[in-house]
């Protein structure tokens, strides 16, 4: 305490301005001084601790700690020294000095300590040489760094941007392991680029390569490039293809570093391309792409089929080479024209196209253009038809419907006409014309029933007649029509309706054929019809009136007849005795005469009954009738030597009965007429002399004058006396009644003594 | 009485008497009757009009029918005698100058027993009458005889 107490007391010293004398220049010099000294001495350690705080890497910085406080000490001694000026407590000031020195002594003793360390620390000299080349290699740094920097910059960048790209970017080594891989290579493929770094490539996408990965290797390594399709397998097992592109890095020395491979997934693409050719092949129509340049890009199959060209020798050709070679120059033209404003649209509207095929033929062909838009330009798509059948059948069917058409507007003797829905006239012939007297110029458009009287249209004949044909189809009709003249005409009729393909109703056609003519002969006919039915009745009952007579002459001609016979008989018998020689033969005379007659009036019956018998045509063997008939008359006289000739095979169409009777007569009367012959001959046959066959009875007999060949069927007519050869004349006449009744002819040549031939046909004679 | 009779139905004198003769020549000695239209015959056969009461157990063996007569002609005579249970069966001989289909046809048809066509030449029909009664008469068997 005595000690404090004696620090802060003056302890009896003179202050030290005492020593000064108070000189004030002098004090104010000492305390002006040291304060300043103070002030400095206070304000460098607040620096020193700034320095440190700032540069906590400086060395020795407990140094400046101690250098902070050994000058604070410093400070406050100065302070002290200003304070002792006025009040003499030097013991206080002695303490700071003692405690100044303490640090004073400590510093300089650590400095001694620290002073190799401090030596070893480069002289500023050393620091600014060193400096200047630090600040040079720092400069160097920094450029470098700044270098850097925008390498490190642009490294990312592009690093950036390679995972920005849609294409995976793959980098391998030389050994094809993964060394770089991008975000879309990520993407593509489903393997993170952790994962597959390092890895080798193919393993981990099952690579399958167009051709061996050896060659792909070598076309690498010598052309430093390669492009071509793979199959890669995605991480979930999906096969993609994938167009890939490979571009070979070098090292220093030149030897292959790595391969940069760019792919993309053209799956897709490739799929529609596969459509697209599916398509294209699937068309009907042969399709060529052109490109501007008139190339051929791309054809299908039906093209090679159309143009007998392969594949091959048709792309890269103009297309001018698929067109027959007069119309190359003007196809060229219109391609031209047609590339500078493409439309779909069909080519050549209005002109006749042609193709050209590899063996020269030319065929008549449809197409259609359509653009499209590539990358590489506007490609044309030509689908091609080929339409030479299609051509043909509008060909031929032109000609038809200009035939049809010469034929309808030609046809006199009908009036063809056309109405429309309504019934108004909508085309006209020359017959129509020429039927109805009006010209087409005056009739078309008018309605048809202008045609008709005018009774027929006011009980509505003109559209029932439409309703009907078309209701039916069609609808006929007879009856009077008027001609422009107002003269009337019957007038056939037909109307039928026009349908369309979807059935629906287009108009009429009318045809009108003017039979008024035939009308008119209808009308005779009928007359004539009447007449014949009127002539018939009376024929019937002449015919009725002719069997009565018949019947009668059976019965009333032949009673009187034998009644002169038998009585003559009786005569004869009974009164013998009482006539004399010549009595008797008169009386015989008598009944030869009466028998005669009998025969006669029976050949007349049969005669007539031949007229009136029904006919019954059947196939009769006219050989074998003639046999029988022959076999007949050679019993009846087998003493006769004949040569008898029939052709065998001979056959009619006739009424058996009736032939018989017919054979009986001509072969009977050749029989007849050869009697007076020891030896004769009698030949049936058929002959086709004058170009009409016909049947022919032959005999070597008598014969007869040919100038009376025409009396030879009447019926009673003899050429011959009945002393000469018996007969009543009437065999012939029924011969020809037999032949006429079959629609057939009889006729006979002859020459007195040189025999006689008939001959006759029937109507269905047999060839 | 048990005479085998003819019926002669024939309108012509001279025919009559013509087959009377030929029945005489040829030795033919039955009793002949004569009815000389077809209502006489019917007459006769049936026993009316002027033969009414007349004996009716003489029936004809044969008759003689021709076809041309007057009144009745020999086919409706036939018709009649065939649809009458009493004449059926008596024999029918058609003796004619007509050869008409038609008219054989329907004698035929009507039930005759025969069709004879009378000739022109009597000698011929002499023959043929012989013919007719040989065969009607003598060789051929009647029907049961019936009372009419």
């Amino acid at each position: 305490m005595e000690f404090l107490r004696a620090l802060f007391t003056s302890g009896g010293f003179q202050p030290h301005g005492f020593c000064y004398q108070w000189n004030t220049g002098l004090v104010w010099l000492h305390v002006v001084s040291d304060l300043l000294i103070a002030l400095s001495y206070f304000a460098i350690p607040l620096i020193l601790l700034r320095i440190i705080r700032k540069r906590a890497d400086l060395p020795f910085s407990w140094m400046f700690a101690l250098f902070g406080v050994f000058i604070v000490a410093c400070g406050t001694t100065h302070l002290m020294e200003v304070w002792n000026l006025w009040h003499a407590q030097y013991w206080l000031s002695g303490a700071i000095k003692a405690v100044t020195a303490a640090a004073s002594v400590l510093t300089a003793c650590l400095l001694v300590r620290i002073m190799p360390k401090a030596l070893a620390i480069p002289s500023t000299a050393q620091w600014m040489q060193a400096n200047a080349a630090l600040q040079k290699e720092v400069q160097e740094r920094r450029t470098l760094e700044s270098e850097l920097r925008t390498n490190e910059a642009k490294y990312r960048e592009t690093a950036e941007l390679l995972d920005l790209t849609h294409d995976a970017i793959l980098v391998c080594n030389s050994r094809n392991e993964i060394m770089f891989w991008n975000k879309a290579a990520e993407t593509l493929y489903g393997w993170p680029k952790e994962v597959v770094e390092g890895k080798p490539l193919h393993e981990i996408l099952k690579t399958e390569f167009p051709r061996p990965l050896a060659e792909i290797d070598a076309e690498v390594f010598e052309k430093g490039y390669w492009e071509g399709e793979l199959l890669h397998r995605r991480r979930d097992g999906v096969v993609l293809t994938i167009s890939s592109r490979w571009a070979l890095r070098r090292d220093e020395k030149g030897n292959p570093a790595a391969i940069l491979k760019s792919n993309r997934d053209v799956t897709r693409q490739k799929r529609e391309q596969e459509k697209f050719k599916n398509l294209l092949e699937a068309a009907p129509d042969a399709i060529v792409s052109v490109n501007r340049a008139g190339e051929i890009q791309l054809v299908n199959t039906q093209t090679e089929r159309l143009f007998g060209y392969a594949r091959e020798e048709m792309l890269g050709k103009p297309v001018e080479f698929l067109v027959p070679p007069r119309f190359r120059a003007r196809h060229h033209m219109h391609r031209t024209e047609y590339s500078g404003a493409p439309a779909r649209r069909a080519m050549g509207a209005g002109l006749e196209l042609y193709g050209l095929r590899k063996d020269g033929t030319e065929f008549a062909v449809e197409i259609s253009l359509s653009p499209i838009e590539t990358p590489e330009g506007t490609i044309t798509i030509s689908a091609i038809r080929d339409i030479s059948d299609r051509k043909k059948i509008e060909e031929d069917l032109r000609q038809s419907e200009e035939r049809a058409r010469l034929l309808v507007s030609g046809v006199e003797d009908y009036a063809i006409l056309m109405l429309n829905r309504d019934g108004r006239i909508i085309s006209w012939n020359n017959g129509a014309e020429k039927i109805k007297g009006y010209r087409a110029d005056e009739i078309l458009g008018q309605h048809f029933s202008l045609f008709y009287t005018p009774e027929d249209i006011q009980s509505g004949k003109p559209a029932r007649a439409l309703q009907t044909a078309a209701e039916c189809g069609s609808f006929k009709d007879e009856g009077w029509r008027v001609r422009k003249d107002g003269k009337h005409f019957w007038a056939n009729v037909v109307i039928t309706a026009l349908h369309d393909e979807k059935g629906q109703l287009r108009g009429f056609g009318k045809m009108t054929r003017d039979v008024t003519a035939r009308k008119h002969a209808e009308e005779a006919l009928e007359q004539q019809r009447i007449e014949l039915a009127r002539s018939n009745a009376e024929m019937t009952a002449a015919n009725k009136e002719l069997e009565a007579f018949s019947y009668s002459v059976s019965h009333d001609l032949r009673a009187p007849l034998r009644t002169i016979d038998g009585f003559s008989r009786a005569l004869l018998e009974d009164y013998f005795e009482k006539l004399d020689d010549e009595g008797r033969k008169h009386l015989e005379r008598v009944r030869a005469a009466t028998q005669h007659m009998g025969n006669l009036i029976d050949d007349l019956l049969n005669l007539s009954k031949m007229t009136r018998a029904a006919m019954h045509l059947e196939n009769v063997n006219l050989s074998a009738l003639a046999g029988e008939v022959l076999e007949n008359l050679q019993k009846s006289q087998p003493e006769r030597q004949l040569e008898l000739r029939i052709e065998p095979g001979l056959e009619a169409n006739a009424d058996s009965h009736l032939l018989r009777i017919l054979l009986e007569n001509l072969l009977g009367n050749a029989w007849k007429f050869t009697s007076k012959r020891a030896t004769a001959c009698i030949e049936i046959g058929k002959t086709n002399g004058n170009g009409t066959p016909a049947f022919f009875v032959r005999d070597d007999g008598a014969g007869f004058d040919s100038a009376y060949a025409d009396r030879l069927f009447g019926a009673f007519q003899r050429l011959h006396a009945v002393s000469e050869f018996p007969g009543t004349g009437i065999g012939l006449a029924t011969v020809q009644r037999i032949v006429n009744r079959h629609g057939g002819r009889v006729w006979a040549e002859s020459s007195v003594g040189r025999g006689a031939t008939f001959y006759f046909t029937l109507a269905n004679l047999k060839q | 009485m048990n005479e085998k009779i003819i019926l002669l139905v024939e309108d012509n004198p001279d025919d009559e008497e013509l087959t009377v003769r030929a029945l005489k020549k040829n030795n033919v000695l039955n009793a002949v009757a004569v009815a000389r239209d077809g209502l006489e015959a019917l007459n006769y056969l049936f026993g009316e009009g002027a033969y009414a009461g007349r004996d009716m157990r003489v029936v004809p063996q044969l008759i003689l029918l021709d076809l041309k007569l007057p009144k009745l002609d020999g086919l409706g005579v036939l018709r009649r005698l065939r649809s009458d249970p009493r004449t059926k069966l008596l024999p029918v001989v058609l003796l004619t100058s007509s050869n008409e289909e038609k008219d054989l046809l329907n004698g035929y048809g009507l039930g005759a027993n025969s069709y004879v066509r009378k000739p022109v030449d009597f000698d011929q029909f002499k023959e043929a009458i012989r013919q007719l009664s040989l065969y009607w008469l003598v060789l051929n068997e009647p029907p049961p005889a019936r009372r009419i």
